[in-house]
C-alpha cells in the first residue's frame, strides 16, 4: 500500500503537466489569433490537367478554424465533389501565432478548356468573406490517358454486363390505365461471385405501377454478349398511371464477394481473383437501362356510359344458379369477364334491377395469374333477393371496355335471365296439394315460358271444338256399312233357302258321322258315311241331279270325265272298293287306321277337278 | 283454248280471294306484336282483342294470355290460355304457361288424371268413330256367322264379346260427350275491371241481383259450368237493368250461384255453338 501511494502522485503529476501545457497553448493561440486578420485563398492543385486526370480545388481560410458557410458555384465543364476534405492547422510564424482551415474539393473535368470558378461569398463566424476567383486549364489527353480511358471504359462495360436488368415490354406505347404483362430479367454473369439477391427489382418513377414480384424463375446457361448468364425472371403486370412521355428504370442490389487486395490490375475488385471465395462481401446495385414509354390518354370520343376503366380484350357472360325460386329466396348471379387486360383496376359492373330485387355487394374472385392479374377470368358474384312474385327478369349487364389494339370502345351485354318467383307457401287443402305438385312438374324450363309468337298461325272461325257427330260426312259414311249389312243378311237368308245349304248340312252330318265312327272305332259306320260322302261331293261337284243314286262305277266315270289325275281316280276307286267290300262282304282288308283314312279322303276330295 | 283461258281466270280469282282471307286479322296480329315489342302492352292487348273478333288462332290467344299475365290479370290470362289450348291441345308450352298462371292466381289447375284426359271433350270424335267401328264390325261378323256358318258356337262367343266391347266403348263415348257438353258451357271467372288486386274475389250470388248477398266467392281464373234449364238451354236471367245473369257451379259442384255476364269469359262462344 505504501508503494502504491508513492507512485500515484508521480503519474498524476506527468499527466497534469501535459494537460496544463496544451490548455495554456490553446488559450494562448486563441487569445493571440484574435488579433489576426481573416483572409481567404483559393487555388487548383495542379492548375493544369489533362481531361482524364483529376485536380483539387483548395480553399484556405487564414485566421480562423471555424467551419465556413457558403454555397460553391457549379461550373458546367467541371464536376465538383460535395464532400470536401477539411484540414485545420496552427503555427507560429516569426513568433506570431497563426491558425488556418483548408478545404479540398475533388475536381473532375468534363471538357477541354479553361474553367474559372468565380468569386463567391463565404461566412466564417460573423464575418463575410469573398473567395477569390480561380482558374484551371484542361488540356487534351495524352496517349497514356487514352489507354487508361479505354481500360476504364472496358471495365465499366464489363461491370455493366456482369449483371444487369432487362425489362421486356410487349407494347410500343400504352394507354393510361392499361396493364401489360411484362418480364423482368436479372442477368448475372456466371463468373460474378454472387452470394444472394438482396431484394427483387424495384421501379424508379411514379408514372407506372407494378404488381408484386414474388419468387423468380431461374434459368441457367443463358448466353448473351458472348457471356454465360444465370437469369432470374419475374413476370409482372405494368400499369401506366400518368399520360405523357414517361421513363421507367429498374434497380436491385445483389451481394457479391470481392477480394481483399487493393492492387488489382483493374480498378474493379471483382475480376481475375482466383481467391474470391475468401474475400469480403459487398452490396452491388444493378440497374436497367432507362426505358422510354409513351403513355397515351384514353380517347373521349364514343366513350360509353358504362365504361369504368377496363382496358384490354374481354368477353363476358352471366350465369344464374336458378330459374325458379320462392319469394324471398336468394338467387346467385355470377358475372364473368374473361380475357386479357387490367383486371386489377376493374370495378364490379353496376346491376340495375329496379324494384324487383334487393342486391347485395358482389364478391370478387380471380382465376388466372394472380401475380400479374393480366390474363384470366374475373368473377363477380351477386346475391339477389326477389321482392315480388311472378315472372321477373334478372336484367342484362352492360360491360364496356377499351380495346388498346383496335383503339376503340366496345360494349358487351349479357342476356337477361327470366326468373320464376313462386308466391311462397300458403295453406290449402292437403288433398289437392298432391295433385298440384304432380301437375306442376312439367319439363319446360322457366326461360321458355311466356314467349311471344311472331306469326299468327292457322286462323279458324271459332274456338269451338269440331265434333264428328256434327259432320254430315260421318253420317253419310254410315250408310255404307248399313247397306252392306242389309245385303249380307238378305244374301244369307236367300242362301239358306237354296240347296247349297242343304248340301253343306249333309256334308257336315257325314263328316260328323265319320268323326264319331273314328271315336267309337266303328268301321262299318265309317265306310258307309265315306261312301255317302263321296257320292254327295263328287255328284254335287259334277252337278249330277241325284248324287245318292250313283254307283261306284258311275262315280269313277264322272271322275274320268273330269280332268283328274289317274292316281286320284285310282285312290278313290280303292276307297270305294273297300267301302263296298266292308258293306257287302263284312271284311276289312286294309289295315290302314280310320283316322289316317279320314284325312286321306279329305285330301282326295279337295283334289277333284 | 277458250276452255284453258276460262280456267286460268278462275284460278286467278280463286287465289286472290283465298289470299284476302285473314288479311285484317293478320294485320292486327302483327300490329299487336309490334306494340308489344315497343312495350305498349295495353295497345297490344287492344289489337289482339280486335283480331279475335274477326278470327281465332292458338298463337293469338297464347300471346294475349301472356300479356294479361304480365299485367297480372290472371283470370283473363287463364281464359285465353285455355282457348289457345282448345285450338292446339298438344302444345306443351301453353300447358306449362297455364299451370304457372294457375299457380300465380292460386287457383286449382286443370286436373290431368287418366279419366279426364282419355274421356275429355276433345276425345269425343275418337270415341264416336271407335264406337261406330265396333258396332258395324260386330254386326257384320254376327250376320256372317249366323247365315254362313253351320257351327253356332262362334256365333255365341262373338255375340257376347260384341255386347261387352260395345258397352265399354259406348260408356266412354257417353263420358266424353258429357265432358264436351260441359266444355261448351265452361266459363272462366275474372274481375270485370282492369284492377290487378289479387285479393279481390268474384261473388256467386244467391239470386240474380247485384245487391244480393254472395253464396260463395271465387278467385279470378276459376272455372265454372253454366247450368242448363229445363228447356236444355243455359239458365239465364235478365235483370230490369238489362244485365244478363247466369246460374253457374264449379266443376266439383261445391260452389254454386248467379254470376253476372261481365264477370266471366266463355271458353267457347255460345253463339258459335248455336
Amino acid at each position: 500500500m505504501g508503494i502504491n501511494h508513492l507512485r500515484i502522485p508521480n503519474y498524476f503529476s506527468l499527466k497534469l503537466w501535459v494537460f496544463l501545457f496544451f490548455t495554456t497553448s490553446t488559450l494562448f493561440f486563441t487569445k493571440e489569433v484574435k488579433g489576426q486578420k481573416l483572409r481567404v485563398e483559393s487555388s487548383f492543385q495542379p492548375p493544369s490537367i489533362t481531361i482524364s486526370n483529376n485536380s483539387v480545388y483548395k480553399i484556405v481560410i487564414h485566421g480562423s478554424q471555424e467551419n465556413p458557410q457558403g454555397s460553391l458555384p457549379q461550373i458546367p465543364g467541371l464536376s465538383i465533389s460535395n464532400s470536401p476534405q477539411t484540414f485545420r492547422s496552427a503555427s507560429f510564424i516569426n513568433g506570431v501565432p497563426s491558425v488556418r482551415l483548408e478545404m479540398s474539393f475533388q475536381i473532375k473535368p468534363k471538357k477541354l478548356g479553361t474553367h474559372t470558378i468565380p468569386s463567391w461569398p463565404i461566412q466564417v463566424g460573423s464575418n463575410n468573406l469573398q473567395v477569390p476567383p480561380c482558374s484551371i486549364q484542361v488540356v487534351a489527353p495524352n496517349q497514356q490517358d487514352k489507354i487508361k480511358q479505354e481500360i476504364e471504359g472496358k471495365q465499366e462495360q464489363d461491370l455493366r454486363q456482369a449483371s444487369f436488368i432487362e425489362f421486356i415490354n410487349p407494347r410500343e406505347f400504352l394507354f393510361e390505365g392499361e396493364t401489360v404483362s411484362g418480364l423482368l430479367n436479372l442477368f448475372i454473369w456466371d463468373r460474378l461471385p454472387v452470394s444472394r439477391i438482396e431484394r427483387p427489382p424495384q421501379k424508379e418513377g411514379d408514372a407506372f405501377s407494378l404488381t408484386e414480384l414474388r419468387q423468380p424463375q431461374e434459368k441457367r446457361n443463358q448466353t448473351k454478349f458472348n457471356k454465360t448468364y444465370t437469369v432470374f425472371s419475374w413476370p409482372t403486370g405494368l400499369t401506366a398511371a400518368i399520360a405523357g412521355q414517361q421513363t421507367i428504370q429498374f434497380n436491385t442490389s445483389i451481394r457479391v464477394r470481392v477480394k481483399s487486395r487493393g492492387n488489382s490490375p483493374f480498378a474493379s475488385p471483382f475480376f481475375n481473383d482466383p481467391f474470391f471465395g475468401f474475400g469480403r462481401e459487398e452490396s452491388l446495385t444493378v440497374k436497367s437501362d432507362s426505358i422510354n414509354i409513351e403513355v397515351k390518354a384514353l380517347p373521349m370520343v364514343d366513350r360509353p356510359d358504362s365504361f369504368q376503366g377496363a382496358i384490354g380484350i374481354f368477353s363476358c357472360r352471366s350465369v344464374s344458379d336458378s330459374d325458379r325460386v320462392s319469394l324471398g329466396d336468394p338467387v346467385r348471379l355470377i358475372f364473368e369477364i374473361e380475357g386479357k387486360g387490367n383486371f386489377s383496376a376493374m370495378p364490379a359492373p353496376l346491376l340495375n334491377s329496379g324494384n324487383n330485387f334487393k342486391i347485395g355487394p358482389p364478391a370478387f374472385s380471380f382465376e388466372g395469374n394472380e401475380i400479374t392479374m393480366y390474363e384470366g377470368k374475373q368473377s363477380f358474384e351477386y346475391i339477389l333477393t326477389p321482392l315480388k312474385a311472378g315472372l321477373v327478369s334478372i336484367p342484362a349487364i352492360s360491360f364496356s371496355y377499351f380495346d388498346p389494339i383496335q383503339e376503340k370502345y366496345f360494349t358487351s351485354k349479357t342476356r337477361a335471365h327470366p326468373l320464376r318467383v313462386d308466391p311462397g307457401e300458403t295453406w290449402v287443402d292437403p288433398t289437392p296439394i298432391k295433385q298440384q305438385l304432380k301437375t306442376s312438374t312439367y319439363s319446360i324450363p322457366t326461360t321458355d315460358l311466356f314467349q311471344t309468337e311472331n306469326e299468327p298461325g292457322e286462323w279458324v272461325q271459332d274456338v269451338k271444338t269440331h265434333i264428328i257427330l256434327d259432320s254430315k260426312i260421318f253420317w253419310s259414311v254410315q250408310t255404307f256399312p248399313f247397306f252392306f249389312a242389309c245385303g249380307l243378311g238378305f244374301y244369307g237368308w236367300k242362301r239358306k233357302q237354296s240347296g247349297r245349304d242343304l248340301f253343306r248340312q249333309k256334308q257336315a252330318n257325314l263328316k260328323k258321322q265319320m268323326k264319331e265312327s273314328i271315336t267309337f272305332k266303328d268301321p262299318s259306320l265309317f265306310f258307309r258315311a265315306t261312301r255317302e260322302r263321296l257320292r254327295l261331293e263328287i255328284g254335287t261337284f259334277y252337278k249330277y241331279p241325284n248324287p245318292s243314286s250313283l254307283s261306284s262305277h258311275e262315280l269313277t266315270q264322272l271322275l274320268q270325265n273330269g280332268s283328274n289325275t289317274e292316281s286320284t281316280i285310282s285312290e278313290i276307286q280303292k276307297i270305294l272298293s273297300i267301302s263296298d267290300d266292308h258293306e257287302f262282304a263284312g271284311t276289312l282288308k286294309d289295315t290302314q287306321s280310320l283316322d289316317d283314312l279320314y284325312k286321306h279322303i279329305n285330301k282326295l276330295l279337295k283334289q277333284i277337278q | 283454248m277458250k276452255f284453258e283461258y276460262i280456267l286460268f281466270c278462275f284460278s286467278i280469282i280463286f287465289s286472290f280471294s283465298s289470299s284476302s282471307l285473314g288479311k285484317d286479322e293478320d294485320r292486327l296480329f302483327y300490329d299487336a306484336v309490334r306494340a308489344e315489342a315497343s312495350g305498349d302492352l295495353d295497345q297490344a292487348i287492344t289489337f289482339y282483342l280486335q283480331a279475335s273478333k274477326l278470327s281465332h288462332s292458338s298463337n293469338l290467344h297464347g300471346n294475349l294470355a301472356n300479356l294479361y299475365f304480365k299485367k297480372e290479370q290472371f283470370g283473363h290470362s287463364i281464359l285465353h290460355f285455355r282457348k289457345a289450348l282448345l285450338l292446339q291441345p298438344n302444345n306443351k308450352q301453353l300447358s306449362a304457361n297455364l299451370d304457372f298462371a294457375h299457380e300465380m292466381a292460386k287457383t286449382p289447375p286443370i286436373s290431368k288424371n287418366l279419366a279426364s284426359s282419355y274421356f275429355s271433350g276433345n276425345t269425343l270424335s275418337f270415341w264416336c268413330v271407335f264406337c261406330v267401328l265396333i258396332f258395324w264390325t260386330g254386326l257384320l261378323l254376327l250376320i256372317y256367322l249366323f247365315f254362313f256358318r253351320a257351327n253356332k258356337i262362334p256365333l255365341l262367343y262373338c255375340t257376347l264379346g260384341w255386347f261387352l266391347v260395345g258397352g265399354v266403348v259406348g260408356y266412354a263415348t257417353r263420358l266424353s260427350f258429357i265432358a264436351n257438353s260441359e266444355l261448351s258451357r265452361e266459363v272462366i271467372a275474372f274481375l270485370p275491371s282492369e284492377e290487378n288486386n289479387q285479393s279481390k274475389t268474384i261473388s256467386l250470388r244467391r239470386f240474380a241481383g247485384e245487391k244480393n248477398s254472395a253464396n260463395t266467392t271465387l278467385l279470378p281464373g276459376q272455372s265454372l259450368i253454366i247450368d242448363l234449364g229445363k228447356d236444355g238451354m243455359n239458365k239465364t236471367h235478365r235483370s230490369p237493368e238489362g244485365k244478363n245473369w247466369y246460374l253457374a257451379r264449379s266443376k266439383d259442384g261445391k260452389k254454386k250461384g248467379w254470376i253476372l255476364e261481365d264477370e266471366f269469359g266463355w271458353l267457347i262462344d255460345p253463339k258459335s255453338n248455336s
